[in-house]
């Protein structure tokens, strides 16, 4: 029996804090798969400051283990390991984030601030897939309009975002299609030369 | 070499932009100072154009989340992409020259 490939989510993590370096360690035990170890080690210099990591998460079902999650807390170069300086207070979900809320030394802070943002309209990534001319192209391209799908998507809601999304991506295939067929009758000319030389 | 007006456009973009000129950052330059924001298509059709003449090179950066786990790919300027540009603008700079010597103006506009 072949097993199903779990699907890899990608997530991005936000912190805000003050002179703190945070140790993230996943404490989950049943899905060994998807065990993994997150150091954040860069100081903050000030509470504005925004640092973002990403990390794959091999199963979907791995974000219900957040809650467990253990903290070392690094203020002031001084390690403060599991001495309850870090209070999780769990994972909330709304439709477009997924964030963690914590207790700092007391301080209440939003330490990560998930930025899952809805999955863009599949056919439509499929179409820019096949236009692109080559596997980087159409990384730069689709993640391109990802990125946009998502800063919409905050700023003026699913549905107008992918409607927009749709737009992007049509007003996109046309100019990559003629680029497409442009160079295929140039390689085509070329050819076509080459045999009648012969 | 000509360069079309896009092209031009794209080139000096990644110029002001450079090393952090990707799609996004080069499309919301263009708009910033010509007020007309080219397609993703376009931007990367001519990109595409440009890197075949040897005038730009591409790079990928770190893939994020925010763009679906797709890496970003930044665009650099190349020395003879850098020639080609300075002579076509310079050729831009002659025509207005021209121009300015014959007293010609265009509608609402100071050469």
């Amino acid at each position: 029996m072949s097993k199903k490939k779990p699907k890899e989510h990608m997530i991005a993590w936000r912190l805000f804090g003050s002179g703190l370096s945070l140790n993230f360690q996943d404490e989950c035990a049943t899905l060994n798969a998807a065990r993994f170890n997150v150091d954040i080690p860069v100081y903050l210099t000030n509470y504005d400051q925004v640092l973002e990591r990403t990390m794959n998460i091999q199963h979907a079902k791995m974000l219900e283990q957040l809650h467990k999650w253990s903290a070392t807390v690094t203020h002031n170069g001084a390690d403060h390991p599991s001495n309850g300086d870090v209070d999780f207070q769990g994972i909330g979900e709304t439709d477009k984030h997924i964030f963690i809320q914590a207790t700092v030394s007391g301080t209440q802070v939003r330490i990560a601030d998930e930025g899952i943002p809805p999955e863009p309209p599949k056919v439509a990534d499929f179409l820019l897939t096949v236009f692109a001319s080559s596997s980087a192209k159409k990384d730069g391209i689709v993640g391109d309009i990802n990125e946009r799908f998502a800063r919409e998507c905050d700023q003026m809601g699913v549905s107008r975002a992918r409607r927009r999304y749709w737009s992007r991506t049509l007003h996109t295939v046309w100019p990559l299609l003629s680029r497409a067929v442009a160079k295929a009758v140039k390689w085509g000319a070329v050819i076509e030369g080459v045999r009648r030389y012969f | 070499m000509e360069l079309t007006a896009l092209e031009q456009h794209l080139m000096l973009a990644i110029l002001g932009l450079q090393p952090q000129a990707y799609g996004i950052s080069i499309q919301d330059r263009i708009k910033d100072r010509t007020g007309r924001e080219p397609s993703t298509g376009s931007v990367y059709a001519a990109l595409d154009r440009l890197e075949e003449k040897g005038f730009v090179v591409a790079r990928q950066g770190e893939p994020t989340a925010a763009r679906g786990g797709k890496r970003k790919l930044y665009f650099e300027l190349t020395a003879p992409g850098q020639h080609t540009l300075m002579r076509s603008l310079q050729a831009i700079d002659s025509m207005k020259q021209g121009l300015r010597s014959k007293g010609g103006r265009l509608k609402g506009a100071t050469i």
